[in-house]
């Protein structure tokens, strides 16, 4: 999932880099100068999670409302649990290799958490209608995402043969995975969660289970914006690289494609204005209102939608 | 070569000059004008009011296929949908320059930026209105769409009031003829950017007074004063807004003359010396880095490109901070 192919590569050498260095980012919206504006949050006091101020599924930001102000918990959908599992499955993988653990039993793991998820469904009718499909689903994103592994170490271990078997695992499998970072001095939660960090190419990757037909908007690329100004805040250096990693299906075969992205000016302002408005919202108590159309699959339709009527 | 009384004050290749303002008191030799017209290097002439007064540049450029465009669009949806543009820009950055200030004053002075964010949401809400706005020919749609500029402007300068040092005694915005300091360096420095964005307009080949928001009047450089919209509170406002709240210009750089606030020459050229320094700033613009002068210069092109149907849409310029 976290390893670049040769085309993206060659964008990244021959485009992305060449032109973030070029253009740079106003020091200004560097992460470090969280105590500044315009990154200074305008209400310091408040919380949001980095995914609420990416996210643009609510046209009006009411899920924002609903989730921090009401308290209301989203309904959980057959969608949802298997993004959660695919997230689940790949930050397994990545870190048994990354542990030095090797190849895991993807059924035991399987029995233990996929079997989980769906006892615990409050929609068991539905959800087990389900669980073969999303278990073999899982499965393959799971042996894709081994094989990859496994790859680049044989690959490391063959390029250079004296190297520790640390020195190998740190530099074929460079991920920080479900890396954990406080967001607090930007007004974001204090356990946020980035899917992948790559330490030595500097790439934060956000993992995205796409429903069928939809497509890789832009603004997905926010999720990514924010964890690096998150990192920038705590690190105080420069993260410039985003990836947004879409896993969909195609013909009921799981795809894998990746948005590569220099996190820029605009990247960066536009993450802002979303986070001020969000705070906003939640500091002031503030209903934004019901859009005219809402996102089909919301996870507050019932809450919004049952309210209405 | 600038002299004075004999003394050579200032003198540069003309390759190396983009624009020369003149401003206050002097003369100019003709071999100055055509050697600055030779290498294509403008010459625009500054009242203390702010107005543009003469213009002198290299001739056209271009052929007339883009402003045989610019005419005929006039006619049809692209003017509506060009004026929209212009408005949009406008009215992001107006929200942005707000949303920047009450952050700023959120812990001197929570009030006020409780008051001024409030101004931004009222902003924002109009952002979203003309968003949904379908234009037609601007004969059509311009009473909507300065609806919507008339609206955001007067809250945005409520906004501003909240800004600016009370020495300053700045009520409400007043065009040309300002009665207090702070309208008359607003227009000074509008004046400085009309004559920037009428160069970039001449250069991509437009015609200044064909505007589309702006509605024709003679001797009224429309298309000019359209495009300049979404420059003004980024370069002019921000930069007069930080010189008068860092005290480099106080109430007492002003005198009343013929009924009007006039500038000191001091409190001018520290203006002037903002304003182009800034113009020679860079700023990321996507992809790109450039400088606001190359950027005003760049979209005027877009607007010409968009006129001609190289490209099917033209995006006003906005920052979101
Ligand atoms: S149901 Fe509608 S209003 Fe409520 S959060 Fe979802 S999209 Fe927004």
């Amino acid at each position: 999932m976290y390893f670049l192919n040769d085309i993206e590569r060659k964008t990244l050498l021959g485009r992305i880099l060449p032109s973030a260095r070029k253009v740079g980012v106003s020091e200004e919206l560097r992460g470090w100068n969280w105590s500044d504006s315009p990154l200074k949050p305008l209400y310091p006091d408040e919380r949001i999670p980095n995914f609420l101020v990416g996210s643009q599924y609510c046209p009006t930001a009411r899920d924002v409302f609903v989730s921090k102000v009401r308290g209301v918990r989203g309904e959980e959908n057959n969608h949802v649990r298997t993004g959660s599992l695919l997230h689940k499955a790949v930050q397994n993988v990545v870190l048994s290799y990354v542990d030095e653990v090797g190849e895991q039993s993807f059924e035991a793991w399987w029995e233990k958490e996929g079997s989980r998820t769906f006892r615990s469904s409050n929609n068991g009718q539905e959800a087990q209608a389900n669980q073969g499909w999303v278990k073999s689903f899982v499965e393959t994103i799971w042996s894709q995402t081994s094989s990859e592994c496994k790859g680049a170490l044989m690959a490391r271990r063959s390029s250079q043969p004296y190297a520790s078997e640390h020195d190998v695992h740190a530099s074929a499998l460079p991920f920080l995975v479900e890396h954990k970072v406080d967001g607090r001095l930007l007004g974001l939660s204090g356990l946020l969660s980035v899917d992948c960090y790559d330490y030595l190419h500097g790439i934060i990757f956000d993992l995205k289970y796409l429903r069928p037909r939809s497509t890789a908007e832009p603004w997905r690329r926010l999720y990514c914006a924010g964890y690096a100004i998150a990192l920038e805040s705590v690190y105080e250096i420069p993260m410039d690289l985003g990836c947004v990693v879409y896993i969909s299906q195609i013909n009921g075969q799981p795809t894998v494609s990746r948005d590569l992205f220099f996190i820029g000016d605009d990247l960066r302002g536009w993450w802002l204005e979303e986070r001020d408005k969000k705070l906003e919202i939640v500091a002031q108590k503030k209903d934004p209102g019901i859009p005219n159309r809402c996102y089909d699959t919301c996870l507050y339709t019932k809450y919004c939608l049952g309210e209405q009527k | 070569m600038v002299r004075e009384e004999g003394k050579v004050l200032y003198a540069e290749l003309p390759e190396n000059l983009r624009q020369v303002i003149i401003t206050g008191h002097g003369s100019i030799s003709t071999d100055a004008l055509v050697l600055l017209s030779t290498y294509g290097v403008d010459l625009i002439l500054i009242d203390w009011k702010g107005k543009v007064v003469s213009r002198l540049s290299a001739p056209e450029m271009r052929t007339v296929f883009t402003r045989r465009e610019q005419y005929i669009a006039y006619k049809d949806s692209r003017s509506g949908y060009l004026a929209k543009a212009f408005v949009l820009a406008k009215m992001k950055n107006q929200k942005a320059l707000l949303g920047t200030f009450a952050k700023n004053r959120k812990e001197t002075d929570s009030a006020a930026a409780e008051r001024i964010t409030h101004f931004k949401n009222v902003i924002e809400d109009l952002i979203t209105r003309l968003e949904a706005f379908e234009p037609a020919s601007i004969d059509t749609s311009r009473p909507s769409i300065l609806g919507f500029e008339g609206s955001a402007s007067s809250t945005y300068w409520d906004g501003i009031k909240e800004v600016v040092p009370e020495e300053l005694k700045f009520d409400e915005r007043s065009g040309r003829g300002a009665l207090d300091p702070f309208n008359s360096m607003l227009n000074y420095g509008y004046g400085v950017l009309e004559g920037e964005t009428w160069r970039a307009v001449h250069y991509a080949g437009l015609d200044p007074y064909g505007g589309f928001l702006h509605a024709d009047r003679p001797g009224k450089p429309s298309m000019v004063l359209d495009l300049m919209e979404e420059f003004r509170q980024q370069l002019v406002d921000r930069t007069v807004i930080s010189l008068a709240s860092k005290k480099v210009v106080t109430s007492k750089d002003f005198q009343i003359e013929e009924g009007f606030c006039r500038l000191s020459d001091e409190a001018r050229r520290a203006l002037l010396k903002e304003l182009l320094g800034k113009m020679e700033e860079y700023l990321a613009v996507g992809e790109e880095k450039m400088r606001w002068c190359d950027l005003i210069l760049s979209k005027s092109r877009d607007v010409a490109q968009y006129l001609r149907g190289e490209v099917n849409n033209y995006n006003g310029f906005y920052l979101r901070w």
